[in-house]
């Protein structure tokens, strides 16, 4: 599975993003992600056509994910507000592995 | 529950647009009040009665209520604390409780302001939300703040600069209601990074020149320890390290990022009006009187203002507070100054 990840804004101005192939990540850490991935239901989501930005809502955390695997995928651009409760193990999850990255 | 979804105005937006720019309170309040009724429709599902409430809210009491989000993400889970009540065991609902309280006596007994609405709108407060988040936010009626992860951001609701930021950005909407994005975003992000500044410096009892002009330095973690988030007095060199990168905030219009991320800039692009605060209150003017100027300029702004708007804004409000003997002469002059130095007017 492809994820591109991005986050951004906050108080703290964060610009944070992951870009990764669970495929070629460690075996545990794809299967973390794919996991949270399918618990989270996020191919059942219905993304607003034509997509819409976020309500800028003064420091929330804007977050773009686009996901994609076989012949599904699915693109969502959301903020602090819109998230989904089963959404957010995964958000703070690649938010988690974007941070790493920067302390490489 | 009847649910109310209207999105219908008598008068035209922009119509109450240039009203407001040409100094109509009325207009002002109206579209404050119509941006307001559609964040919470957007954002939230209300009943009638609620929607109803929002357009017609009675003077309040400027009552503090801090919730314990218990590590869900959600908001309002349990009341932890409320106006008058004791200490309690928990040490991020105590500090929101004595931060919150801080900011409103500041706007109350320093600049006559009942509140964020100056209606003596309730202040509510919700600490631990979420696992590990690391954010704060205004939500157009009440803050959120996260715990942080632990090791780069601490709790977020332990810093006075972080709660009186985010208690303006109510002021703001109450007054300019400055549209987040661009400019106009940036300006907002401006304003509540002052006051932030400027609360943390009454309450300590510092001056201009012996306060440290940082955002976020109370929040870093044991891993960023003596990083901070912003300098007001230098952007560009609040971080630089491996977790965080390096600070990319500009402090002059040369260096203006006109990228898309962060709603094209607004925590970026802050830097450089930031730095210009810095410049007007370290000058001639100190922390408090400039705090005036600016707050005077916020009543006076309007959604769509833009860098060069607040610069004339600004300059015109020192120009009606010399006149009205409330800032120093010369003061018109030490903001056109400060200005300058970081490019504006463009």
């Amino acid at each position: 599975m492809l994820i591109d990840f991005e986050c951004s804004g906050g108080y703290a101005g964060l610009r944070l993003s992951y870009h990764a192939d669970t495929g070629k990540l460690p075996e545990k850490v794809g299967d973390e992600l794919l996991s949270l991935v399918k618990s989270s239901g996020v191919f059942d989501m219905r993304p607003d056509r034509p997509p819409r930005e976020p309500a800028a809502r003064p420091d929330a955390l804007n977050y773009r994910l686009s996901l994609s695997e076989g012949g599904r995928e699915i693109s969502l651009s959301l903020d602090d507000a819109d998230v989904p409760a089963s959404l957010r193990p995964l958000l703070s999850r690649l938010q988690e592995l974007a941070l790493h990255e920067l302390g490489k | 529950m009847f649910i109310h979804r209207c999105n219908c105005m008598y008068i035209p937006p922009d119509v109450l647009e240039n009203l407001a720019r040409a100094g109509v309170d009325e207009a002002r309040v109206s579209i404050q009040q119509s941006e307001l009724s559609r964040v919470k429709r957007s954002a939230k599902e209300i009943g009638m009665e609620a929607f109803t409430g929002v357009t017609t809210a009675p003077a309040g009491t400027a009552s503090r209520q801090v919730y314990n989000c218990k590590n869900q993400w959600k908001q309002r889970v349990d009341l932890a604390r409320g106006e008058g009540d004791p200490v309690t065991s928990d040490d991020a609902v105590n500090e929101a409780y004595e931060y919150a309280g801080a900011v409103r006596d500041y706007y109350r007994n320093v600049l006559n302001r009942n509140s964020v609405d100056n209606l003596g709108m309730n202040l509510l407060f919700n600490v631990h939300y979420g696992t590990k988040y690391m954010n704060a936010f205004w939500d157009g009626d009440e803050m959120t703040f996260g715990d942080g992860d632990g090791r780069i951001f601490v709790s977020f609701a332990r810093s006075l600069d972080v709660v009186a930021h985010e208690l303006t950005h109510g002021v703001t909407q109450f007054t300019a209601n400055l549209k987040y994005h661009s400019q106009s975003g940036a300006l907002n992000e401006h304003f509540s990074d002052v006051f932030g500044s400027v609360i943390t410096q009454y309450k300590k009892g510092q001056t201009a020149h012996d306060a440290d002009w940082l955002i976020g330095d109370e929040i870093m973690g044991p891993d960023l320890y003596g990083e901070a988030l912003r300098s007001m007095k230098a952007p560009g060199t609040a971080y630089d390290n491996k977790l965080m990168g390096k600070d990319h905030q500009p402090d002059h219009m040369k260096d203006y990022y006109s990228g898309p991320k962060d709603n094209q800039g607004v925590h970026i692009n802050s830097g450089i009006l930031n730095r210009a605060f810095y410049l007007a209150a370290t000058d001639t003017l100190g922390t408090d009187k400039a705090a005036l100027i600016w707050y005077t300029a916020l009543q006076r702004l309007w959604s769509t203002a833009a860098f060069n708007d607040a610069v004339e804004v600004i300059v015109e409000s020192a120009r009606l507070l010399v006149k009205s003997g409330q800032a120093p002469a010369g003061s018109v002059q030490t903001v056109r100054a400060a200005f300058k130095a970081v490019g504006l007017p463009r």
